[in-house]
């Protein structure tokens, strides 16, 4: 499993709220057929990014709400590989699901 | 780039500040950065790094210049502000100089270091396999080496005939005891983060019932019990990973490789397949390709113990 669909899988747990988007999107739509992720791309809506940072911040990811406001997208080094967070409303999403856990990926 | 050394006008600017204040003697490096400003116009904040990276052992196979004091260090510590650290040219990179100035025949830095040290596509190679293979007009350099050690792997074969390629370089792991140790880290990895990362990787919480958390734990699954940075500047990085009483080694070293950036991607490609970047470097007259070889050649030989 890629490191990148580990961190969406961990974030999910905790309960964040993001959409996933990007390569591991891809990867998670189109199976191991699509090219290995490398980092990790979510959006998360405005109303969402309090719990997403406290989520994140128990992960190890070191950023504030506050940063992501004023930056919009902003990229964040994990255990798990890097994490692009962008800031905007969540484009359409279905569930995927990793290991009983269910994550949004953008449709 | 020139096409003497592979060296950029900024790097080559830099050296001549070095010589130019320097001398037979040392400069202080806010000096240098000054005197390179008035001749290619880019300020002390954004040449200080380079300068560093051409000094500092983890960056280049060989440096171009010899830093004296505080230039950082391996596992991530920061250099030292310029005015408080001294320069002056390494061999090599007065022989590099010598080779721009045309008073010795080109010097291949260019295709020993390539340009991941400053972010660019091209790896690194062993100086050795290389000017070996320039002397003997050979195809073969072997795999990339980086300067900071660690493991290369990929599509290794697509690199060298010239495709674009994604590599994995990962940290070099050694048993020790019951513990794991790693002893050296891929370019641009910090031992510090390194540590940081696996201590996050392998730390879970304990949380209310709002989620919040109560207290740390280990992660499920985690084989690793502490970590610890007994690295020095004498020996070099040395992260120890303890583990488990008998825990399995095999899988714990594919655990750590897991953790970011225990193991990074890297993408790469070489602006040709590699035996034509060797036939058609130009060589000159060859006597900055042999002075080169002899400064890679030891000035002592070994001796016995015996003897």
């Amino acid at each position: 499993m890629p490191r990148a669909v580990d961190l969406a899988v961990e974030l999910s747990l905790l309960e964040a709220g993001f959409v996933v988007v990007g390569s591991t999107a891809r990867w998670l739509v189109s199976g191991a057929g699509a090219p290995e992720p490398r980092d990790l791309d979510v959006v998360v809506e405005a109303r969402e990014l309090d719990p997403f940072v406290d989520a994140l911040r128990l992960l190890g990811g070191t950023t504030t709400a506050a940063r992501l406001r004023r930056c919009r997208d902003v990229r964040i080094r994990t255990a798990w590989g890097p994490l692009d967070v962008f800031l905007g409303p969540a484009p359409a999403s279905r569930d995927a699901r990793v290991r009983d856990v269910v994550v949004l990926v953008a449709a | 780039m020139s096409s003497r050394t592979g060296l950029s006008v900024v790097e080559v600017g830099l050296l001549r500040a070095v010589e130019l204040l320097a001398g037979d003697e040392i400069a202080r490096c806010s000096d240098v950065l000054v005197a390179a400003a008035a001749t290619d116009g880019l300020g002390p904040r954004y040449t200080w790094p380079v300068l560093v990276d051409l000094g500092v052992p983890w960056r280049r196979h060989l440096p171009l210049v010899e830093l004296l004091g505080n230039a950082g260090s391996i596992v991530g510590d920061p250099a030292a502000d310029a005015q408080y650290v001294e320069v002056r040219l390494s061999r090599v990179g007065a022989l590099a100089l010598a080779a721009e100035r045309g008073e010795t025949g080109p010097v291949p830095l260019g295709l020993v270091e390539g340009s991941w040290y400053a972010d660019g596509p091209v790896p690194p190679f062993d100086p050795e396999r290389v000017v070996g293979a320039l002397l003997a007009a050979g195809a073969d350099v072997g795999l990339p080496a980086m300067p900071s050690g660690g493991v290369v792997s990929g599509d290794l074969e697509g690199l060298l005939a010239g495709r674009a390629v994604r590599l994995r370089l990962s940290c070099r792991i050694v048993a020790v005891g019951g513990d794991l140790v790693i002893t050296e880290t891929p370019m641009g990895v910090a031992g510090d983060e390194v540590l940081q990362r696996i201590a996050e990787r392998a730390t879970d919480h304990v949380r209310d019932a709002h989620g919040l958390p109560l207290r740390s734990i280990r992660r499920k699954g985690s084989p690793v019990v502490d970590v610890e940075d007994l690295t020095t500047m004498r020996d070099g990085v040395r992260l120890v990973v303890r583990l488990d009483d008998g825990a399995d080694l095999r899988a714990a070293k594919e655990w750590l490789l897991d953790v970011w950036p225990v193991t990074v991607e890297r993408d790469a490609r070489l602006p040709a397949p590699m035996p034509e970047l060797l036939d058609r470097w130009d060589r000159g007259d060859g006597t900055g390709l042999r002075a080169l070889a002899d400064l890679l050649t030891p000035d002592v030989p070994p001796t016995s113990p015996l003897t």
